[in-house]
């Protein structure tokens, strides 16, 4: 043994050297890939995350807004990262799906037009006549908490100094950050909602309820009110505040609007189109969708009417 | 799914392919080798059918052999052309008559001869029944406790009995197997018989794999005691032991077949014997130098194991141990030949679908990386065993490794997965790859008179 102790050693060092690296690459990349992530243990309200306190003082606008449209995105994929799935039958791109490059075209048009990006208290202070904002204000929201809003939307967000909510299925979130792959529907991690709250004001969009049953009906209309209390009361738990709310798919009814109420959830959206204005039940904002086959036009549009 | 079963596998490829670098690096050592002064008797058995070529060289070894209770049969297997008279012209044979113990079946025998000149060299001549036939026609005659195998391209190294005798001293061995060294990979400098590598590259690609399938591999098996393979071209046996496996079985690949009956036994009525490797008992072989002949003699190989596992497929865990079964199965058998067909759609798959291009890319890397790191332990290894090459074909090496790994290796894939399909066409094709027999000179102070009959 040790006649060959000096040669096994080198040996067993160069191959250590040489394979653990690969190894370690392998493992990294099965761990991404393969095993797709589990829910996040923790909740963001462990995490020490707190809403956006920003509360701009507006009063040397020249022209304040009587009304706000606010913007609805879902998912944010650059044009070359599109497979298969994100389009329909006929080739159209999907609508839940805006291209990176018009994303990215819209808010350098918000930012050139000199628009005010509203965090939510701002918004909310407008809608409870407690706060002006100026005449050209905007409030941009993102639904479900898909990774790839954090992965493309967020530096452009963040590079104009614009705010969002993004009302996420709590239940989706994952423990780990995986490297993004266009080709899987893979949700924000944990760190990942942490790292974004910066720009981002989290909502709830349910815990697990963002389904339909057989009947195609969802989740939130089919089951009974007391399932329904408990799953967003879950999802705020998980947030750690009950600020804003968003229903799957837009569906909801009377009853939910009570449990809004006895959640104490202060302001909720819809996806009918239509402006903001204080005027308008604070549970049931209007949104305008943002869809991948609009030009900067309608964009434009929709800002201006 | 599909990747659970990828990555299952490659983590099963890694993990052997790891003990055998690491088993082989830290136990192999040159031990002091403490020579019995007592010489068990040995019998050494050499089925020649048509091998006049190489005949010359065969005796060449067997006579330079440090071995005194030694007794060689020759079995002349029906020969068509000129073997029985080459044996004559070396030998003077006169014809005699011989014991035999009868236990075994096999053709006719027409005629026993003994060699005037060396009388314990002797010649059965019989009727052509194959190799199997001829070997159990020379069990039978056979009259000493060990019994050696060799094929008639078989040049022995002079000391090689010897370390038989000396791993037949552990009663519990009741089979060993060699070490081949392929002969075209030796050249002669001044009275010296070393190791070389200027070679064509079909050569070298051949002496790469034998020193790692023998170095690392069969050192691995023997330490796990899962050897199942004990090479034709140099094997040792316990006579009995062959006796009670009933002898060799007719089929493609004798060699694979023994050893398992013989793993079978020692999983049934004998336990606790083994059967091992002996690095340092040493034989030269020619191996085919074009690749005609290699592929048919890899055919050949891979038509045999495939015989083996159909053969003995209700034997594995019920007559055979433990970690035989799971060798031959899981190594060879899952590893060497199932995964050999996905591998080869790999590269397909990949290109076709551009799926998982960057795991493709790791795990190739990977075996190639894996696979460098075995040759260099293999030459690491070898060096202990005196296998010592010059410093300037030790670049050589190195700079062939790459090549032999990402080239070579392809080609025995496809050697696999094509005679898998063959033997379900063909089962007994034993195409022969033809002899080259270019003379081989190991000067061991052969006696003048017999370099000249030689022709060396």
């Amino acid at each position: 043994m040790k006649k060959y102790a000096i040669s096994n050693f080198l040996f067993t060092m160069l191959f250590i050297v040489i394979f653990g690296p690969l190894c370690y690459l392998l493992y990294d990349y099965v761990l991404n890939f393969a095993l797709p992530p589990a829910a996040a243990k923790q909740s963001l309200s462990d995490m020490n995350t707190d809403l956006i306190s920003i509360n701009r003082d507006f009063s040397s606008s020249e022209k304040y807004a009587d009304k706000v449209p606010v913007l609805m995105y879902h998912q944010i994929i650059p044009k070359d990262q599109l497979k298969k799935q994100h389009f329909t039958e006929d080739g159209e791109i999907n609508e839940m799906v805006v291209t990176l490059e018009e994303f990215t075209g819209q808010m350098n048009y918000l930012k050139e037009q000199d628009y005010t990006v509203l965090s939510l208290k701002e918004f909310e202070g407008f809608m409870t006549n407690q706060k002006k904002v100026p005449a050209k204000s905007v409030l941009i929201t993102f639904d479900d908490g898909f990774k790839n809003v954090f992965e493309f939307a967020y530096p452009v967000l963040k590079k104009h100094d614009f705010y969002a909510v993004h009302f996420i299925i709590t239940g989706l979130i994952t423990d780990r950050t995986v490297d993004y792959d266009s080709a899987f529907l893979q949700y924000a991690s944990i760190a990942e909602l942490k790292e974004a709250s910066d720009v981002f004001d989290y909502g709830n969009h349910t815990h697990s309820f963002h389904h339909r049953n057989d009947e195609g009906v969802s989740y939130v209309e089919a089951y009974d009110w007391v399932d329904v209390k408990e799953n967003l009361t879950k999802a705020n738990e998980w947030l750690g505040h009950s600020e804003a709310f968003a229903a799957p798919y837009g569906e909801y009814d009377t009853i939910t609007l009570d449990i809004l109420k006895e959640l104490e959830i202060k302001i909720a959206f819809t996806v009918q189109p239509g402006y903001a204005d204080p005027s308008q039940h604070i549970l049931e904002i209007p949104r305008f969708g943002i869809y991948p086959f609009y030009t900067i036009e309608d964009f434009r549009y929709i800002l201006e009417h | 799914m599909m990747l659970t079963i990828t990555m299952t596998l490659f983590c099963l490829f890694i993990l052997f392919h790891t003990l055998y670098i690491f088993i082989p690096l830290y136990t192999s050592r040159e031990k002091m080798r403490d020579y019995p002064t007592i010489e068990k008797g040995i019998s050494i058995l050499i089925p020649a059918y048509n091998e006049t070529i190489v005949i010359e060289n065969c005796l060449m070894g067997i006579l330079n052999v440090n071995y005194t209770n030694l007794e060689i049969l020759f079995i002349n297997d029906g020969s068509t052309d000129d073997t029985l008279e080459t044996f004559h012209k070396h030998l003077k044979l006169a014809k005699t008559s011989r014991l035999k113990e009868g236990v075994l079946k096999y053709e006719e025998v027409r005629e026993i001869y003994q060699s005037q000149i060396y009388p314990y060299i002797w010649v059965i001549d019989k009727e052509n029944g194959g190799k199997a036939d001829a070997l159990n026609a020379g069990i039978d005659f056979a009259k000493n406790e060990i019994v050696i195998t060799l094929d008639a391209d078989s040049i022995l190294e002079p000391n090689s009995l010897n370390e038989m005798n000396l791993t037949f001293t552990d009663d519990s061995v009741v089979a060993a197997g060699g070490l081949v060294n392929i002969v075209q990979g030796f050249k002669r400098n001044e009275q010296k018989f070393a190791p070389s590598f200027k070679l064509p590259g079909l050569i070298r690609y051949q002496v790469v794999q034998y020193l790692s399938a023998f170095y690392l591999h069969k050192t691995t098996q023997s330490r796990i005691g899962s050897i199942t393979v004990i090479a034709g071209a140099f094997g040792a046996f316990q006579r009995s032991i062959l006796i009670q496996a009933k002898g060799y079985r007719k089929t493609v690949g004798e060699d694979m077949d023994i050893t398992l009956r013989i793993q079978e036994l020692i999983g049934t009525v004998l336990k606790g014997k083994r059967i091992v490797f002996v690095p340092e008992a040493v034989c030269y072989t020619e191996c085919p130098a074009s690749f005609k002949n290699l592929y048919r003699q890899r055919i050949r190989w891979q038509k045999a194991f495939v015989d083996c596992v159909i053969t003995y497929r209700k034997s594995f865990f019920r007559k055979m141990n433990f970690k035989v079964s799971t060798y031959l199965l899981v190594d060879s058998f899952l590893l060497g030949t199932v995964s050999a067909y996905p591998t080869l759609m790999v590269p397909v798959i990949v290109i076709a679908t551009m799926n998982h291009l960057k795991l493709s890319l790791i795990l190739l890397l990977m075996s190639i990386v894996l696979a460098i790191m075995q040759d260099i332990a293999t030459l690491l290894v070898s060096r202990r065993f005196g296998h010592l090459y010059c410093f300037r074909d030790y670049i050589s090496v190195l700079l062939f490794l790459p090549i032999e790994v990402i080239l070579y290796r392809v080609t025995g894939l496809f050697f696999v997965t094509v005679g898998t399909i063959l033997y379900f066409f063909d089962k007994d094709g034993w195409s022969r790859s033809e002899r080259i027999g270019q003379p081989i000179m190991l000067d061991m102070g052969v006696k003048a008179g017999v370099k000249d009959t030689l022709g060396g």
